[in-house]
C-alpha cells in the first residue's frame, strides 16, 4: 500500500476526523452569502478576478520590477530568495544582526512551505505562532491541515484535551474560555518580542501597500508591536492597483470562511519611526511554474482554500493526507509541480473530477482539467501500474472493433453464468459494493 | 416537413447494463417526432483512458467515435458525462486535422437527453404515470460540465403521479470518478456511502439520476445495505407509460 494510501485508511477509519473536517467546510461554503445571494454579481467578480490574475501574472516580471521600486522608496527593504534555504538564511541574517532569540508569527502559509519554525528552533529562535489555530497546532505538534484554518481538524473537545494537558486548564469545551485563555497567554508574547514574522495576501505594486487578511487581530499585532517586521511574499502575491485589490477582497473572506469581509484587514505602507520592515520574495519553484506554460494558471492562486472547502476527497482524507504544505484540488497539483517527491505524481488521480473545484475558485482555476493534463503527462509507475495500463489498452482494443466487443460481451455473458450469486464477481470489491451483473442481453442484441 | 434525424449514441454502461436506458430514450425521442439512428459500429467516448491520463488511446476512441457519428445533424445520448467528454474534452486532445474537422463541426449539435428535450421541446409533456416518491442526484459532468442546473428536475415535476423528494447536497460526488472508483476503492466507497445517507433520509422509492456510471455506482451501495429505494435513469421515468 502507498504511504498516500495509508494516510487515507487512517483517516476513513477515523469518523470523527472526518466529521471535523466535514461541518468546519461545509459550513464555510453554506455562509457564502453573495454567491448564494447574488450569483449574479459573484460570477462577475470571478470574471473580473480571472482577468485581473491573468494580467498580472502574465506580466509578474514587470510587476516585480515595480514592487520592488515603490517598497524601496518607502524604505521598506527587499530581498530576493531563490529557494527555500535562502529564504530562510535571509531571516536568520536579519535576526542574528540584532541578536534577537525570540520572533512571534503571523499565519503564513509560505512559511509552513519554508519551514521555517523548524529552521528557527535548530537554530535557536523561538518562533511563537499567534494565530489561534497555528498556536494549536504548534503546541500539538502538528502541521496545518487547511490553507486557512490550519486547526480545522480538530474539535472543541480535542483542544480541550489539548489545553489541560499543556497548560493544566481545567477541562472546558467553551470555545470562549479557550479562545480567551490563549489570548492571554498571547498577549505577553507580542510585548516582549523583538520580531515580527507575516506572510502576505497580497502587495499592491503601484502603492507598496503590503496587505494582510485575517480574523483575529493577532497579525496586525505581530507586524505592528515589534520593532521589526519581515514579511515574506511569493512572487505571484502581487496586485497591480488598488481597484484590482478591491475586486479580489471581495472573492477572498466568501471563498475562505464564508464570511462578507475578514474580521482584519491590514495595509501596511510606511515604515513608523524606529521601526524596519523586511519584504522578502520567494520564489521556490514558482518561476519554474511560470515558465510551464501548461500550468501557469496555478500562479493565480490566492491560497483562499475554496476548492479545498467545496472538495468531496478532501472532505473525507482531510489536509494531512496530502503530504506536503497546500492540500486540497491545488495541493494535488502544486505538490507534485514544486516539491515532486516520489509518490506525489498519485496526487493529481485522488479525484473523481466532479469539478466541485472549479466551480468553486474565484479566480476560476479549471482546476479538475489541470488535474486531467498531469494524469496525461506522468509516465510514473505508480500512478499507471504495467498491469492497469495493460487493461486500459485492452479495453481501448476492444472497443476499437466493435464485432469483436461484441463477441466478449456475449462471451462474459456465458461465462458469468457458471459463476454462482447475483453480484458482479470483482473479488476486491464485493466486501464494500454489490455491483449489479449485466443486462441479459446488451442493447445491440435486443431486437 | 421532413422528420428530422436523431444519431443515438448508446455509452457502454447503458448498452451492458441498462439496456432498458436506450429503449426509453428512443420512445421518449420518438414521441417528440424525431427518427432515430444508431450507428452500429458505435461503442464508447474514451473516457476511461482520458480520464486515466492515457492519450494516446483518447485519440484513437475520440476518432473512431467521430467518425462513427460524422454525418449527424444531432447527436442525443442519455449521459452528460459522455457528451462532456466530446463536447469539452475532445478538443483538448491531438486529434489528425480530419477529425478536428468533424469535431468541429458536430460540437455544437452534441446533446445531453435532458438538455435536448429542453431547449428545443421545453413545453412538452410526457403522458403515462408514474406513481411513486422520487429523488434526484445531479451528476457532476452534466450538472456543471454541461450546466442543465434544474432541468432534469424540472422534467421530473411535470410527469403525473411522481411525488419530487429533494435530496440535500444534491449535487455532491457520488464517488465514481471511472477509475477512481478501483484505483482509490476505500475513498470512493466513503464518498458513495456518503450519498447513500443524503439518499436514505428522503425516503424516496427511487433516487433518479441521468447518468448510468453514477446510478451503478449508488445501485452497488444501496444493494449492499438491502435499501428499498431503487436507482433509475430519468429517460426511463419520462417513459413510463409513454407508448400504450
Amino acid at each position: 500500500m502507498s504511504q498516500l494510501k495509508a494516510k487515507i485508511h487512517e483517516t476513513l477509519k477515523n469518523e470523527s476526523l472526518q466529521k471535523n473536517y466535514y461541518q468546519a467546510t461545509h459550513s464555510a461554503v453554506a455562509k457564502n452569502r453573495i454567491r448564494a445571494q447574488e450569483p449574479e454579481r459573484w460570477e462577475s467578480l470571478r470574471q473580473d478576478a480571472y482577468q485581473i490574475r491573468k494580467k498580472t501574472i502574465e506580466n509578474l516580471p514587470i510587476f516585480l520590477e515595480k514592487a520592488e521600486a515603490s517598497l524601496n522608496a518607502r524604505n521598506i527593504e527587499t530581498h530576493w530568495a531563490i529557494n527555500a534555504e535562502e529564504a530562510r538564511q535571509i531571516c536568520y541574517k536579519l535576526l542574528q544582526e540584532r541578536g534577537i532569540r525570540q520572533v512571534v508569527k503571523a499565519k503564513s502559509m509560505l512559511t509552513e512551505e519554508l519551514e521555517l519554525n523548524d529552521f528557527l528552533e535548530k537554530v535557536g529562535i523561538r518562533a511563537l505562532e499567534t494565530d489561534l489555530g497555528e498556536f494549536i497546532i504548534q503546541e500539538a505538534g502538528e502541521k496545518p491541515s487547511h490553507i486557512t484554518a490550519p486547526a480545522i481538524h480538530k474539535s472543541a473537545s480535542d483542544i480541550a484535551h489539548l489545553f489541560e494537558e499543556k497548560f493544566g486548564l481545567p477541562y472546558t469545551e467553551d470555545e470562549r474560555v479557550l479562545t480567551e485563555f490563549a489570548r492571554q497567554k498571547l498577549r505577553d508574547d507580542f510585548l516582549q518580542t523583538e520580531a515580527g514574522i507575516s506572510g502576505a495576501n497580497f502587495l499592491v505594486t503601484e502603492d507598496a501597500a503590503l496587505c494582510l487578511v485575517e480574523n483575529e487581530g493577532n497579525i496586525r499585532l505581530s507586524v505592528s508591536i515589534p520593532p521589526l517586521h519581515i514579511a515574506f511574499v511569493g512572487i505571484e502575491k502581487v496586485v497591480p492597483d488598488y481597484a484590482s485589490l478591491a475586486i479580489l477582497l471581495e472573492l477572498l473572506a466568501p471563498s475562505a470562511t464564508g464570511q462578507d469581509f475578514p474580521g482584519y484587514f491590514s495595509m501596511i505602507r510606511n515604515v513608523e519611526p524606529n521601526k524596519e520592515i523586511h519584504v522578502v520574495f520567494v520564489d521556490n519553484g514558482r518561476s519554474d511554474l511560470w515558465q510551464n506554460q501548461d500550468f501557469r494558471e496555478l500562479l493565480h492562486c490566492i491560497r483562499c482554500g475554496a476548492c479545498l472547502n467545496s472538495c468531496p476527497v478532501y472532505q473525507h482524507v482531510g489536509g494531512h493526507s496530502y503530504g506536503w504544505t497546500y492540500p486540497g484540488p491545488i495541493g494535488a497539483l502544486l505538490t507534485p509541480l514544486m516539491r515532486n517527491k516520489p509518490g506525489d505524481e498519485l496526487l493529481p488521480f485522488m479525484s473523481t473530477l466532479c469539478g466541485a473545484c472549479t466551480n468553486a475558485c474565484p479566480v476560476k482555476i479549471p482546476l479538475h482539467h489541470l488535474l486531467l493534463k498531469m494524469r496525461h503527462q506522468t509516465k510514473s509507475r505508480q500512478a499507471k501500474p504495467p498491469l492497469f495500463s495493460a487493461g486500459i489498452k485492452a479495453f481501448t482494443k476492444t472497443m476499437l472493433h466493435p464485432r469483436f466487443y461484441s463477441a466478449v460481451s456475449r462471451m462474459a455473458r456465458i461465462l458469468l453464468k457458471l459463476i454462482p450469486g447475483e453480484n458482479l464477481p470483482i473479488p476486491c470489491m464485493n466486501k464494500l459494493r454489490h455491483f449489479a451483473r449485466p443486462a441479459k442481453k446488451m442493447y445491440r442484441d435486443l431486437k | 416537413m421532413m422528420t428530422r434525424k436523431i444519431y443515438l449514441f448508446i455509452p457502454c454502461l447503458v448498452e451492458q447494463i441498462y439496456p432498458q436506458t436506450a429503449t426509453a430514450t428512443i420512445e421518449i425521442l420518438q414521441y417528440l417526432g424525431y427518427e432515430i439512428i444508431i450507428p452500429p459500429k458505435q461503442t464508447c467516448c474514451g473516457q476511461p483512458a482520458y480520464n486515466s491520463g492515457y492519450t494516446k488511446e483518447s485519440v484513437r476512441m475520440a476518432e473512431a467515435w467521430l467518425q462513427r457519428f460524422a454525418d449527424a445533424e444531432y447527436i442525443v445520448a442519455p449521459s452528460g458525462s459522455c457528451i462532456s467528454m466530446v463536447r469539452n474534452h475532445y478538443g483538448k486532445l491531438p486529434l489528425s486535422p480530419h477529425y478536428k474537422e468533424i469535431f468541429e463541426k458536430i460540437r455544437h449539435n452534441t446533446y445531453e437527453l435532458t438538455e435536448f428535450i429542453w431547449k428545443y421541446h421545453q413545453d412538452s409533456y410526457f403522458p403515462g404515470l408514474f406513481d411513486a416518491s422520487v429523488t434526484y442526484h445531479a451528476s457532476c459532468h452534466l450538472h456543471r460540465e454541461i450546466g442543465v442546473g434544474d432541468i432534469p428536475i424540472e422534467l421530473l415535476k411535470k410527469k403525473t403521479g411522481l411525488r419530487f423528494l429533494p435530496m440535500r447536497e444534491a449535487d455532491r460526488c457520488c464517488g465514481f470518478g471511472g477509475t477512481f472508483l478501483l484505483k482509490f476503492a476505500e475513498l470512493s466507497n466513503a464518498m458513495t456511502q456518503f450519498k447513500v445517507t443524503a439518499i436514505s433520509e428522503t425516503k424516496a422509492d427511487y433516487v433518479c439520476g441521468a447518468d448510468a456510471g453514477c446510478l451503478y455506482t449508488i445501485d452497488s451501495a444501496l444493494k449492499k445495505i438491502n435499501s428499498q429505494t431503487k436507482t433509475i435513469h430519468i429517460a426511463e421515468i419520462l417513459a413510463a407509460g409513454l407508448i400504450e
